[in-house]
């Protein structure tokens, strides 16, 4: 039996890591996939608390959040396409740019 | 008795694999590689749910996140032409507030939980679709939506291009 803590502790030191990277990048696709590092650590704490409270639920709201997930990272992805076109990059200090 | 091993093992290879892929998504330069590494992530997360007992999550996530999301990265980088990641001068800034989450985070939990142990669970897979279908209609319409809103998307981008 592992206990629960190290699951927890283990998608803690994801989310520290996905928060460096979110901060310390200009690249707008590096800060999306520092992102998915948070979304992966989030997840992986819902799991492992709903092991305890309601398994069933947890798994639907999990199930439901993938999904979400891949459409928002479509969303986000054809953003960076057209902001690519008009700029010519992706970095996130020149999306002054983009407006209008 | 060899079960628990075995169980305690493939997490700790498991946890190692999940944090040096997690390390490399933020600390290489090509963009390439960081999608790679979030799909080896992603897998590693699907071990992680497979081991808590849920079986058809891990299914899901390998499918839905690793075959459809991290490739669909994939394929929108390869679109863009190789850009410099440029990184912000105040590394040192973020890495302690990120230890001092961490930090925080862990003594709240390590005062709460403990110890508690995890036994693996058994999530009937006829008990979730009937719950899907009958409990949770319109949130699975909304995300079918929202799965075909993307699926457009592509297109349309992939249409632009070849109409450039």
């Amino acid at each position: 039996m592992i206990p629960l803590f190290f699951y927890l502790f283990l998608s803690f030191i994801l989310l520290s890591i996905g928060i460096i990277g979110l901060t310390i990048n200009r690249n707008i696709i590096k800060m999306l996939l520092s992102l998915e590092v948070m979304f992966n650590s989030s997840l992986l704490l819902l799991l492992s608390l709903s092991t305890i409270s309601n398994p069933l639920g947890g798994s639907l709201i999990a199930i439901f959040s993938i999904t979400l997930a891949g459409a928002e990272v479509g969303v986000l992805v054809s953003i960076l396409i057209m902001m690519f076109r008009v700029i010519g990059d992706v970095d996130v200090f020149k999306i002054k740019k983009f407006r209008g | 008795m060899y079960i628990e091993i075995l169980e305690l093992t493939t997490f700790i290879f498991t946890s190692i694999l999940a944090i040096l892929s997690a390390i490399m998504i933020v600390k290489t330069k090509s963009l390439i590689y960081s999608a790679l590494f979030l799909g080896m992530l992603g897998i590693s997360m699907a071990i992680f749910f497979a081991l808590m007992g849920y079986q058809l999550v891990s299914l899901f996530q390998i499918i839905v996140y690793v075959g459809a999301t991290v490739t669909f990265i994939i394929f929108s980088i390869v679109m863009l032409r190789e850009t410099y990641v440029m990184e912000l001068s105040s590394k040192i800034l973020s890495i302690s507030i990120a230890t001092l989450i961490l930090l925080i985070f862990t003594a709240i939990v390590s005062y709460t939980v403990g110890m508690y142990p995890t036994t693996p669970i058994d999530v009937p897979y006829d008990k979730v679709a009937e719950l899907l279908m009958k409990n949770y209609t319109l949130p699975l319409i909304i995300v079918i939506f929202a799965l075909i809103t993307t699926l457009i998307e592509g297109i349309i981008i992939a249409k632009k291009e070849v109409e450039k």
